[in-house]
């Protein structure tokens, strides 16, 4: 199944709905109050990559904030099964292992961009408002 | 053991310790140690694998832990729940993850597992006979004691 064709225009930052998806409930949370702060509004959560699929056929979030290292299905699994199914899916990987092989293995399976935790507020604020000013 | 892999550590530890205690955080000195790690209370263990293979274990008691995890999250914990647990686990995941990043990018090749993490009163790490470098970071909070062991393949 594909979603492509959807979204023909960015919603506004104030009004973007959120996946994030983490296996930690800690991380999940900070996240959730970053994201909240800058405008956001929590559509769902997930634990693993497995879930987050779920998720995002079922919520249609504007954006995913995606850890790597989860049980299950780690991340850039998950990332490029959404990306089968909705070309235009906003995907930022979101991992603590920030080597530059790993961040260039997350861009290459399609993720839009890449934050290194711990993340700060004020990054998250300008790859959300990067991510989902492009079109 | 090699001392290489130890300065990252300690540093991730130091730097992203700081941030979670909006707080500074002094080095003491490091110590060599070859025996099994009493642990003080709560104990975080993140398995390392690659050119090197080892642990790094971070030490602290409950008092520290729970202070942290209290600062971590903005609200208070009194025990050590399970939002508490995970916050102290992300954190030691944080902290490796990051020397591991500082690492591979230098021309390393190490992974890092996914931190476990033990709670309770008169608990011994033990396992491969390693020489462990300790190095306590003296934070806001209490100290918390970074363990690194990692030998060479």
């Amino acid at each position: 199944m594909r979603y492509g064709g959807r979204r023909p225009m960015a919603r506004s930052l104030r009004s973007f709905r959120f996946l994030v998806v983490d296996d930690s409930e800690f991380a999940r949370r900070n996240m959730e109050k970053m994201l909240i702060a800058i405008g956001g509004q929590a559509a769902g959560f997930a634990s693993n990559g497995r879930e987050a699929i779920n998720q995002y056929r079922k919520l249609q979030p504007d954006i995913v904030l995606m850890d790597i290292t989860m049980p299950e299905m780690e991340g850039i699994e998950a990332v490029e099964e959404i990306l089968a199914e909705d070309e235009l899916a906003k995907i930022v990987m979101v991992s603590s292992i920030s080597y530059q092989d790993m961040v260039k293995r997350a861009l290459a399976c399609g993720a839009k961009h890449f934050l290194a935790k711990p993340v700060k507020r004020e990054q998250v604020a300008s790859v959300v408002d990067f991510v989902l000013g492009e079109n | 053991m090699r001392f290489a892999y130890v300065q990252p550590f300690v540093e991730s530890a130091r730097k992203i310790l700081a941030e979670a205690v909006s707080g500074r955080i002094v080095a003491g000195d490091l110590r060599l140690s070859s025996a099994a790690v009493p642990s003080r209370g709560v104990t975080a263990i993140v398995g390392v694998t690659g050119e090197g293979e080892g642990r790094v274990i971070f030490d602290m008691d409950k008092e520290t832990a729970l202070r942290i995890a209290s600062a971590m999250n903005g609200e208070p914990f009194g025990e050590l729940d399970e939002l508490a647990k995970d916050t102290l686990s992300e954190l030691a995941g944080m902290m490796t993850g990051n020397a591991v990043s500082v690492l591979n990018d230098g021309g390393h090749c190490l992974r890092v597992s996914p931190p476990t993490l033990f709670a309770g009163e008169n608990v011994s790490i033990s396992g491969r006979a390693l020489e462990a470098l300790v190095v306590p970071l003296d934070t806001p909070f209490g100290e918390v004691a970074v363990n690194v062991a990692i030998a060479t393949s």
